[in-house]
């Protein structure tokens, strides 16, 4: 959107006279989140960042179905091997069923390596909707249909991992737990925030000072010893689901003062306008003036921020895994993939285990350009002035 | 040469033969040296080394001495060494060690680059190529030869045994190295309650201290209070050195000099035990910080070692070469060829193999996995070093249940024999060969002794409840009455809560990958194990405080030269500090002479009088083989350390240009890792 | 001004005080201590059997058995009183020692990312604010993101396997081998500069994205003010108009927030070190932080925070003196 635009800008361009001003009724009596809305469906890059983010979520909700086996599957006839792509056609011909060709690993005799060997006298057709792995979705409804499959044997997208674990079904389910750590964690950081920020910008004064020096406090430590000395306190006993919760608890712990200023500097700003003179006059309590009044004026701006954050807690993410105090396995996450890939041997023989990095990077990138176009959506300047 | 062949050609190589016999007699200072590829008719009563009279009785000679042409230059960086240095014949002993290089003379220079991990982690890599001690292990591993020491003599019973060292054998610094630095070791060191509060056991002989007697300056006693025949083996493969230099240590102790109480105070410190503590550290480890980490000091400790520390900083170390260095090769050329060695702290092992690959590393073997081993061998070429696999003696990975665990009810299923036998036959251990091993090893239980080196094992043991029957585990497991009464995938222990296992390992113990392995295995039994790694430090601090489910590590010391004289590994905790089994209540009761800990099964207490018997009898003879056949009969029946692969391989690099190298028969910590192989006459070339 | 100077230097020294505390804490929250790690580590090897009165002894000789609250005053007025941080149980040496080796590198490596950081972010960020919405503004708005997107350790070890590989470096540490050992040259601080480029890289890539986001925010603000419509009016040449006042106006936040960027950058230099092999403080951290080498740790972290505590002040005191309506705002 450029700076610009007109509040007529906003509408497709019409004609007639009627529409028009039936449009600009609607502008004027439209709510705050409908003008949003529109300003933000025009925010192109935005909105595809969004759809990713959906995507994302879809693959994660679903990837029980999606993916073609557990995450502890082993398949001990590719261990450590490349992706595979379906084919419609090889030197038999053409077939519009996708399959793959069979495959053999041997053993290097000078290297030990293990080398796939495609046999392309084999073809093995991919089928949908097929029977395999039991699960629970969701860890209530049981099933053991897959979207997708192989006659014999499973189809590796993105290859399989040092174990012969498909690496397209374990990174369904790390992005399932990476962006419900960003959720949580974010969400966390929020409600924190909200009040801490609260009291620090509605109370003013003593109180302020206080809560101003604790957020100084915590913004000068460095966050790696806090999450370092935070997870090493976890209990030895706690299970996986344990370290989980705790781990979105620390995200939110150590993120709420960055979203805390915000709010305190947004309630400060509005403190001093009439309408919260009012309402106190009108004898308001301080929490109701504050969630009634205050917060709804600047709500956007508080999603955009909780929007910016989530980059912040999928990457504290990765790199507590990285010092090995992040999520255990049997868990996956992209922390826990990434340290796979952590080593010479994965750059030279099998660059696969990078795949992904790359739903981290796109997580991030659309996280922000998601995050950017809201600010601009939100903005009410952007339309205004020009 | 068969027979009937052309006689002409016989002649001429009789002919040639006699001419280099001649050359040899009469010439010796232009024929073709000595060396292992062509020993020229040369015997020794030890391979390939010789005492300097057995040579030139040989030669027909008389050895001149050589010496490292930039030596003074090395002397005058070792502070505190007297300056300008004597000349090489007046440094090396009257009697200096004579060794035939395996390949050529080499040539003197060069810095050897190597990695350690840390001050005290990963370094006995490097440790082991300047080490010494009063013997060695051949490279056959099967033949102790002299080295600090000149000869040795044992008495009937084993329990004496007389120590001959080389006359005008001197100290890096050029002190003379005697037999009063053996007794001061013992006596001033070992025994000597402010340096170890607790006497190390190691150095106790059924729980009594030995005798360590001058005799002369030259002649060391040790007499044992119980038949000690394997203390060779351990003088052979040790870490610690048995003599330490009286001359410069005992300035700081209050016994010999009455001052040392007052230097102690100068320097700033509470007593002389500190100050003495600062050079030598409580540890015959010879990777302690030096005063030169800390600053206190700009001299080190004199050693007898072919290289001496001249700079100790938390990024490394760099050793020089000893001027005083006791072994000369066949050409007279003082020892060791190397000039420096340097030692750089990675703890990364991504950065390490960049280094290797870069060609930036002169030899590493310690913490060089198989799992990099297509990596290292695919980027030979560019990083101009070769890599090699070489058996990895006794190093199978086992997981070992906690029978004295704190949990009484995991400890009551842990004790149970079906429990244990269940959870081996329930791992898929051609599939970890594969996986993890990479098709190299070969599956078989934990031996408390490493087979391949000690003829007393036999393959039932060796394969005892290593078939992969998941079945048959399901049904011992259902046997001892757990079951998965909710359905819900994991058993129920007796008291009703899941059945679940805390696997806390480190990396440095294992491969990663088989933890989670072994994890899927023990799912599929029902039993729901939650893996967690730390630090080595941090598994090791918690696992010999009992505050573990299960152990993981490597075995290692299990091999014969250990085996013969420490027992560690046949009882409780079936290992040591730094590799602990399991049954550390049974230790504490041992220990505690029954005040503390738990009391072991009767089993267990035979182990401890069949280990002391098996340690008095010299290895493979046939009482030794019976008792060591009853020990591991206990050990197997009993599982409790559960094998997985053994006769594993690992991977032993070093760059093309690194001469006299020769392939290791064998990649262990149990003969010292190079010591056998005689890094004293590598070269750069 | 004075008033102002004192009230600030009063809550330097009440955050200073809080900050201690919170390191301290930050020292006790992983369970157990350095006692029954020093006793294994000495005892290994020696066949000794350790019991727990061994422990206890070793606790009792390191002062660990003592109360938190009396540590941390003892901790404190050593380090007040003589500047002294205590002893580090692993190294077996002063904490000042341990650490007085890697300050310099450390510094080198947060002022190099530092300066990296601005002179990369500031020019850019004025330059995609100018031409806002053009293909060049979205294009380094993603190559900026995509080095905070990246996971640091990833792109370092990337960043090293390449210059090995393809720039034919050596690995790791900060000089190459022949340097490690040399006195102080030109030659010297060259090769060190080499050394410094991927850790300098890796880090400013991420700390650019903010930067560059804040500058360019600040700079649309500050462009559509009547101010500077009314010098365009003017016909007071373009760049003339960026650089008197948008331009300085949009690196006030830079200043401001320059104590966090090193906290930020800090915190992300650990695990860049620990993967690239460098010697400086940040991997001591986790290194010693993990071996509960605490005296070690906490050094390491109270000079840092302290370190940011100050240049936020001093930023602080800069921007009032600069700009007076600052300090008519409060604290």
């Amino acid at each position: 959107m450029t700076a610009e635009q007109t509040i007529d800008g906003i509408f497709e361009p019409e004609s007639e006279d009627r529409s028009k001003i039936d449009k600009k009724l609607k502008y004027y009596t439209a709510s705050q989140w409908q003008l949003v809305w529109w300003r933000f469906r025009k925010h192109r890059v935005a909105m595809i960042g969004a759809l990713v983010l959906i995507t994302m979520a879809i693959m994660g909700i679903f990837a029980n179905f999606i993916a073609p086996c557990k995450i502890t599957t082993r398949d001990r006839s590719y261990i450590m091997g490349a992706p595979q792509m379906p084919k419609f056609w090889d030197h038999k011909g053409f077939s519009f069923r996708p399959f793959i060709h069979g495959i053999k690993t041997k053993r290097d005799p000078v290297t030990l390596r293990k080398l796939a060997v495609v046999d392309p006298e084999t073809r093995r057709y991919i089928r949908f909707f097929v029977t395999g792995d039991k699960y629970k979705m969701w860890g209530l409804i049981p099933s053991s249909i897959h979207l997708y499959g192989l006659e014999k044997g499973i189809l590796h997208l993105f290859g399989t991992d040092e174990l012969g674990r498909d690496l397209f079904t374990r990174t369904l389910f790390a992005t399932g737990t990476s962006l419900s750590i960003g959720v949580l964690g974010v969400l966390t950081a929020f409600v924190l925030a909200l009040i801490i920020g609260g009291i620090a910008g509605y109370a003013g004064g003593m109180m302020d000072y206080l809560i101003q020096r604790i957020t100084e406090i915590v913004r000068v430590v460095p966050v790696i010893p806090l999450y370092m000395g935070l997870a090493a306190a976890f209990p030895k006993e706690w299970s996986n689901t344990q370290v989980y919760f705790a781990m979105t608890m620390i995200f939110g712990l150590i993120g709420w003062p960055t979203l805390a200023r915000r709010i305190r500097g947004h309630l400060l700003g509005q403190r001093g306008e009439d309408f919260v003179l009012a309402a106190e006059l009108s004898g308001a309590s301080a929490g109701r003036i504050i969630t009634r009044h205050l917060l709804p004026s600047f709500t956007s701006y508080i999603i955009v921020d909780l929007i910016i954050s989530f980059p912040y807690m999928i990457l504290s993410e990765t790199a507590l895994s990285f010092i090995g105090l992040g999520l255990r396995p049997p868990s996956v996450s992209w922390g826990i993939l990434l340290q796979d890939a952590q080593n010479i041997r994965a750059i030279e023989q099998a660059p696969w285990f990078f795949i992904p990095a790359i739903f981290v990077v796109v997580a991030v990138l659309a996280f922000t350009i998601l995050g950017d176009g809201l600010r601009d959506a939100a903005d009410p300047y952007s339309v205004t002035q020009g | 040469m068969k027979a009937g062949q052309w006689k002409p050609g016989r002649a001429v190589m009789m002919l040639a033969a006699v001419c280099l016999m001649i050359a040899v007699s009469f010439s010796p200072a232009w024929s073709k040296a000595v060396t292992a590829t062509n020993m020229q008719g040369y015997t020794s009563q030890y391979p390939l080394q010789f005492e300097l009279d057995e040579f030139e009785k040989q030669c027909k000679c008389t050895l001149t001495f050589k010496e490292n042409p930039s030596i003074s230059k090395y002397n005058e960086q070792i502070k505190g060494n007297p300056s300008p240095l004597a000349p090489v014949k007046d440094r090396l002993p009257t009697e200096p060690l004579v060794i035939a290089p395996y390949g050529e003379i080499g040539k003197y220079g060069g810095v050897l680059k190597g990695l350690s991990k840390g001050t005290e982690s990963g370094t006995s890599d490097l440790l082991s190529i300047r080490h010494v001690n009063l013997v060695r292990y051949h490279d056959d591993l099967k033949t102790i030869v002299p080295n600090i020491a000149k000869s040795w003599k044992w008495n009937a019973d084993f329990t004496e045994l007389v120590i001959t060292l080389r006359k005008g054998h001197k100290w890096s610094d050029g002190a003379p190295f005697t037999s009063e630095d053996v007794v001061f070791w013992y006596e001033d060191l070992i025994l000597n309650k402010d340096v170890y509060e607790k006497t190390p056991d190691r150095w106790l002989f059924a729980g009594k201290p030995m005798m360590v007697t001058a005799a002369d300056a030259q002649t060391v006693v040790f007499s044992f209070p119980v038949p000690t025949p394997g203390i060779l083996n351990r003088f052979a493969v040790d870490y610690g050195q048995p003599f330490q230099p009286k001359h410069f240590l005992k300035k700081f102790m209050p016994k010999y000099n009455p001052d040392a109480e007052k230097l102690a105070k100068e320097k700033g410190l509470k007593n002389a035990g500190e100050l003495l503590s600062k050079y030598y550290g409580g540890s015959d480890w010879k990777d302690v910080p030096t005063p030169l980490l800390s600053g206190f000091d700009t001299q080190v400790v004199p050693t007898l070692e072919s290289h001496i520390v001249i700079k100790d900083s938390s990024t490394g170390r760099h050793m020089v070469a000893n001027p005083y260095f006791h072994i000369v090769d066949t050409a007279g050329n003082q020892l060791p060829y190397l000039n420096e060695i340097d030692e750089a702290y990675v703890k990364d092992k991504e950065v390490q193999n960049l280094k290797i690959t870069n060609g930036e590393v002169t030899f590493k073997q310690q913490a060089v996995f198989i799992e990099d081993f297509p990596l290292l061998k695919e980027n030979e070429s560019k990083g101009n070093y070769q890599v090699d696999l070489a058996p990895a003696l006794g190093e199978n990975v086992f997981y070992a249940f906690n029978t004295t665990v704190k949990d009484e009810v995991l400890r009551g299923i842990f004790n149970e024999i079906r429990f244990r036998q269940a959870m081996s036959l329930a791992l898929n251990r051609d599939e970890i060969n594969e996986i993890v091993f990479l098709g190299q090893g070969k599956p078989m239980q934990s031996m408390p002794a490493e087979p391949t080196t000690v003829s007393f094992v036999s393959d039932s043991q060796k394969n005892a409840f290593i078939e992969y029957d998941v079945d048959k585990a399901k049904s011992l497991i259902a046997a001892m009455g757990l079951k998965d009464k909710d359905n819900d995938g994991v058993l129920e222990r007796p008291d009703g809560k899941p059945f679940i296992i805390r696997l806390v390992y480190s990396n440095q113990g294992a491969p990663v990958k088989l933890h989670e392995l072994v994890r899927d295995y023990w799912a599929e039994l029902g039993i729901r194990v939650d893996l967690k790694e730390v630090s080595s430090d941090e598994y090791r601090a918690a696992a010999n405080n009992n505050d573990l489910d299960v152990t993981t590590w490597k075995n290692d010391g299990v091999s014969a030269p250990t085996i013969s004289q420490d027992f560690t590994a046949f009882v409780p905790p079936f290992g040591d500090y730094f590799n602990p089994g399991t049954g550390f209540g049974w230790a504490a009761w041992k220990t505690s002479n029954g005040s503390q800990g738990i009391e072991p099964p009767a089993e267990v207490k035979q182990l401890y009088s069949l280990s002391e018997k098996f340690i008095q009898h010299p290895m493979n003879t046939a009482e030794s083989n019976k008792i060591a056949t009853e020990i591991l009969d206990i050990h197997v029946k009993n599982l409790w350390k559960i094998g997985t692969v053994g006769e594993i391989v690992n991977p032993i690099v070093h760059r093309n240009d690194l001469g006299n190298f020769k392939k290791f028969a064998a990649k262990t910590y149990d003969y010292y890792w190079t010591y056998p192989y005689r890094s004293f006459q590598w070269y750069l070339k | 001004m004075l008033r102002f100077l004192v009230h600030r230097i009063f809550g330097l020294l009440v955050t200073m005080f809080f900050v201690s505390i919170m390191v301290f804490i930050i020292m006790e929250l992983p369970p157990g201590d350095y006692a029954d790690r020093y006793a294994f580590r000495k005892f290994s090897g020696t066949g000794v059997n350790v019991t727990q009165g061994d422990i206890d002894n070793i606790r009792h000789g390191f002062g660990l058995d003592r109360p938190a609250h009396i540590r941390y005053a003892q901790w404190m007025t050593g380090i007040l009183t003589r500047f002294d941080f205590g002893e580090s149980f692993a190294y077996e040496t002063s904490v000042n020692h341990v650490i007085g080796q890697r300050l310099w590198m450390t510094l080198a490596i947060l002022y190099t990312t530092l300066i990296l950081t601005y002179v990369l972010s500031i020019p850019i960020a004025i330059y995609a604010a100018v031409n806002r919405h053009s293909s060049v503004d979205y294009s380094l708005t993603v190559v900026s993101y995509l080095g905070l997107a990246l996971p640091n350790f990833l792109l370092a070890l990337v960043m090293l396997y390449v210059s090995v590989t393809v720039f034919d470096t050596s690995v790791g540490g900060l000089f190459s081998p022949e340097y490690e050992k040399a006195p102080w040259s030109l030659v010297k601080l060259g090769d060190m500069l080499q050394h410094l480029i991927i850790p300098a890289v890796v880090l400013a890539w991420s700390a650019t994205a903010l930067q560059l986001q804040t500058v360019r925010a600040t700079m649309l603000d500050e462009l559509n003010k009547l101010s500077v419509t009314a010098a365009r009016a003017r016909g007071i040449p373009e760049w003339k108009v960026l650089m008197k006042y948008p331009a300085r106006l949009a690196v006030n936040p830079v200043v401001s927030t320059i104590g966090f960027d090193v906290n930020r950058i800090f915190s992300e230099l650990p695990i860049v070190a620990l993967v690239l092999g460098l010697p400086e403080l940040g991997e001591l951290l986790i290194q010693s932080y993990l071996d509960l080498d605490m005296y070690v740790a906490g050094a390491i972290l109270m000079m840092l925070t302290f370190f940011i505590v100050i240049m936020n002040f001093v930023s602080d005191v800069a921007l009032a003196a600069l700009d007076p309506r600052i300090k008519l705002s409060g604290v």
